[in-house]
Order: structure tokens, then sequence, then C-alpha cells
């Protein structure tokens, strides 16, 4: 099932609009959190009706943004979003309570989890929520996620974290196709040795370079030293020559013939150094040919959707001082 | 040939893998890959594993690594019971939950705590200061607080009232740092209780058997300096 976008609908922050899709509004009481982007504490879209003109968040809202918000735009004209993607927009007052995807595109597991729900044709409601701004270290957040980390899944009252168990659970509660995760015992354990392998190699890896390579210095105005910097991408170079060499092999995909939820995993990974500016695939032909295939079975408008965010990461404004404070035990995390 | 795994009880992962396959009645050879002899990075078994890591499985001529892998493989070609990996959605998510978040927390941790405590200093003859050391027993601290309050609350077992998978990485990796004498369980009532349930339902004979290693680990002689030569590298690439 493939999403067309009205053309008369506003486009999300992240496609470089000015709308957060998936803000709605939780009566109090009710299980669910409130998202807001500072450009939005003043105005909330409840499914679809806004409140003109207010200041503060509607008086059951359980949340204020945690940080004073920088651009006020008071949303008076009645627009249909924040529609969730995947549905059409929701006619009635009442928010549905189906499958929340809390997300940020920017996070690599994050785009994985889109794109394989997307792909899928699985209903969900996206919650943004927005890293660069800290949002996960609200208390509502904290609500969906303890941990305190993107991806996370709402499904009624189960709340889910960790990448590799959400894609398995939406791989085995809306039956996917079974090339994503094998029944195959042996095609399975390929999958499942790939998924747990990377957790500590290439993600660690990717996570490093975009930051060393990028964050640090475009958004945060702090400079890394060049011979971190060069050990952190050696490091990579190795992690990659791994994934050929011991993954992909001679094989269409990671696993086999078919895509699976490993190649999906792999290549959003892969696409953080190349939104850092790294060539990744231009001196590995193997990858490039390998990545081709992946954007072809996940179709080409899926996958640019998914990571227009990550892919415009360069061009972001640099932090202010409060962000950087809020962002500052993470910087130190990413310059060991 | 038929199963065959290739551990080293010195490992938190390997214990886990061990344990499972013996409680499970899985037969398999076991073939040894004496870590602190540098045996994992010996042509013959980089045949097993390119990788150089255990635990490793050959199946015929089927190889596999990674531990969490390594388990649902055997679970599934053993039907095992169902508690360990469970057919419910939502009780399997919670295993599958763990089992990802493990990797880079607590595993980590365990294996920090050990080397910057024991290891380093008394086998390998390198000093880490106390700074250092401190640093790394907070973190694992820390990580011991988010497994009770995020994961085992007042549950019996970590996702339920049933032993699970994830039970059986959580404990091996806790070992580690009681091997190295650190006061995991002491003063953490909740989780002490949870240890006591899991040694039981795994059985205390085979915990213990799994256990015999680690537990005396931090009488390892000091390595000669051929092996702290060859050992090194790959261990300072693991402890970052």
């Amino acid at each position: 099932m493939t999403w067309q976008r009205d053309p008369g609908m506003p486009v999300p922050s992240w496609q470089g609009g000015d709308l957060h899709p998936g803000f709605r509004e939780r009566e109090s009481g009710r299980a669910g959190a409130l998202l807001i982007g500072p450009k939005f504490s003043g105005a909330i879209q409840w499914a679809g009706r806004a409140w003109p003109g207010s200041d503060s968040p509607g008086g059951s809202a359980q949340l204020q943004a945690p940080w004073p918000s920088k651009q006020f735009l008071p949303v008076v004209v009645p627009v249909p979003g924040p529609v969730p993607l995947g549905l059409p927009a929701a006619p009635t007052a009442t928010p549905t309570m189906g499958l929340e995807l809390y997300l940020d595109l920017m996070s690599q597991p994050c785009r994985a989890v889109y794109i394989f729900a997307k792909k899928n044709g699985i209903p969900f409601e996206l919650r943004t929520v927005e890293l660069l701004k800290g949002q996960h270290y609200s208390d509502a957040f904290a609500q969906v996620n303890p941990l305190r980390k993107v991806p996370a899944l709402k499904d009624g009252d189960f709340t889910l974290a960790e990448s590799v168990a959400i894609l398995l659970y939406l791989s085995r509660k809306y039956k996917t196709p079974d090339h994503w995760y094998p029944q195959d015992l042996q095609a399975c354990a390929r999958v499942d040795e790939y998924l747990s392998w990377q957790h500590t190699a290439l993600r660690n890896c990717c996570i490093q370079v975009m930051w060393q390579k990028m964050m640090f210095p475009v958004f945060l105005g702090e400079p890394v030293p060049p011979e971190t910097l060069a050990a952190t991408l050696a490091e990579l170079d190795r992690c990659l020559q791994l994934l050929e060499d011991k993954f992909l092999r001679n094989q269409a995909f990671l696993t086999g013939s078919h895509i699976s939820v490993a190649d999906l995993v792999a290549i959003t990974e892969l696409m953080h150094p190349v939104s850092a500016g790294c060539q990744v695939f231009e001196s590995r032909p193997k990858l490039a040919a390998w990545r081709q295939r992946v954007e072809a079975a996940v179709g080409k408008d899926l996958f640019q959707e998914a990571h227009a965010v990550v892919l415009k990461a360069k061009d972001l404004p640099p932090a202010d001082h409060a962000m950087k404070e809020k962002l500052r035990p993470l910087m130190q995390i990413l310059l060991k | 040939m038929g199963l065959e795994l290739y551990l080293d009880l010195l490992s938190q992962p390997c214990r886990a893998v061990y344990i499972f396959a013996r409680k499970n009645g899985i037969p398999f050879e076991l073939r040894t890959v004496e870590l602190l002899k540098g045996q994992h990075l010996s042509d013959a078994f980089a045949q097993v594993n390119p990788m150089k890591k255990v635990p490793a499985l050959k199946d015929g001529d089927f190889t596999l690594t990674e531990s969490v892998a390594i388990l649902l493989y055997l679970m599934r070609k053993y039907k095992v019971p169902d508690y360990w990996y469970p057919q419910d959605l939502q009780a399997c998510a919670r295993v599958d939950e763990y089992l990802a978040w493990q990797h880079t927390t607590l595993r980590r941790n365990c294996l920090r705590a050990l080397w910057h405590k024991v290891m380093l200093p008394v086998f390998l003859g390198e000093p880490v200061s106390p700074q250092m050391l401190a640093a790394t027993l907070a973190e694992l601290d820390e990580t011991l607080q988010l497994l009770e309050d995020k994961f085992l609350q007042n549950k019996a077992f970590l996702i339920g009232s049933h032993i699970s998978l994830a039970d059986l990485v959580a404990i091996t990796e806790l070992m580690h740092p009681v091997g190295a004498g650190c006061q995991v369980f002491e003063g953490r009532p909740k989780l002490a209780a949870w240890r006591q349930r899991v040694e039981a339902a795994v059985g205390e004979d085979l915990f213990q058997e799994a256990h015999k290693v680690i537990l005396k680990v931090k009488d390892s002689p000091p390595a000669d300096p051929t092996i702290k030569q060859k050992l090194m590298p790959g261990l300072l690439a693991m402890i970052r």
C-alpha cells in the first residue's frame, strides 16, 4: 500500500516543512504521551482541529515542551493533519489507539522500522521524537520508553523498545512475507546472526563516524581531534570489509537471495556515514551493487523518503547553548 | 559429525549456550577453545569462525556465530519447552527486547568489570587506574539498576513467571563481575532472589559446573609475555 501525499497537506518538518506529523494530544488520565515540538508548544492539533491562538498547551495536556519554544507558529487554519502515515485522515475527534511508532528518522534503527512498516503496509501512527531537540529526555516519552531511546513502539497498552525486537514483533503480528525473517532454520539463523553482530560492530561504527565527522563540528561546533576521526574511519573500513567478506560474500543480499530485516538494518546504518560525506560505496562495488538491490527491493521512493532527514543533516543550523548542554552526556559517550 | 559447540566457559555467552544445551538435553560435542591461551586466534579455529570468537556452532556444514543466534537456532531445531522463547507475541517480544538491549549495556559492563578489576592487573600485569575502575563499576551499578527497574520489576523472571533465554543470558553475564569479586547481588535483594530462582530453574549442579571456570579466574597465573602480546590487541578492542 503506497501512501501518496495530498498536495494540499502540510509538509512534515522533517521533510522541510513546519508541521510535526503525529503530534496528538491525549486526554489527561489516558495512557499516552504528548509530544510537542518547540514550534508547537502554543498550538496543538487534535485530529484535524486546531486550537487557534492558544499560548499554552490545552488544559488536559500532560506535557509542556521542556525548553522554551524557539519559534511559535500558531496554526489557526484547520488542516487535515497531523495525519498518521499509512492511515486516512482521522475524521472524528477521538484519536485512534492503534499501533504507534515513536521514531526520529535521524536515527538508523528508526529508519529500518519505518521502512519495514511502510513497505509492508502496516498501519501505524507516526510519533516523531526529535533527538536533536532532546525530546527523548522528556518525562512524557519516558512513559513510553523508560530507556529514553528511539525507536519505541506502543500497541495499545503494550510498549516495546529495541529496533530488532520491534521489527520481529511487527513481522510476526502482521505476518509479513517470509523472506523478511524466514521460517527456514538456517536462513533465520543467518538473520539472527547479523542482527546480533551489528549491535557492537557496524552500528557503533556508523554512529561514531556520523557524529565525529559531522555532528560535532557542524551541529555542536565542537572540533574533533584528527587522530580520533582517523581511527574511527579506519574502524568503519574494517567493519565494511567484514560486512562484505563475512555476510554479503557472493550473495545478492546479506543472508541469501532475498532481502531480509538484516539488509534493512544494515543499509540504514550505512546511510549514516553516507550522510556525513563518507565514500562508503564508491570504492566498494560489491556493496554498491548490494545497495542498489536493497533500494530496488524497498522501493526507491520509500528509501528516499526515509533518508530525507539524515541526508540533510549537514545543513542543520548549529545547536544553541541549551541544546548543547542537553546533549552533553551523549557527546561524552560518542567521543570515547 | 553431529552438533559441535566451540566454547570457553570463561566467556559469558558461552556459558549461556552451554547451560541451554545441557539443560535441554541437546546432544553435542564440546570443543573447548581456551581464550587465555589464545586458541581462538589459531588458523584451525578460523576455519570454524573467521571472526575468531566464541561461542561458535558447527552443525554438519552449517557454522554459526553469535550466542543469541546460536541459542535461537538450538531452541528451534531441538524444540525445547515454550517458556525459553515463548510463542506468545508479546512475551517473545520481551525476550527479543532484552537480548537486543544487553549487547551494549550489561554485556559490555560485565566484561569491563572483570577485565578492569582482575584480568588486566592480575593476568596481564597491566595496572588499571582507580578512577577507571571506579567509573567501570559505577556504570555496572547503573546497568544493574536498569535491569531491576526496567526488566525484572516485580516479576519472578525477567519477562514473566517463567525462566527464558533472557534470564540465562543475563545471569551468565552477572557471574562475570561475581568472578571478579564484585558485590553484584549483595545489597540487591531483588536481584539476589531472582538469581536463586534462575539457579533453581537451571539446576544447581549444572549452574555450578558452568561457572567453575569464571569463579576461579582470579587465581589465574600471570600470562607469559608471548601470550600477552598475542591477546592484547583483541582484548583492548573487546573492552573498549
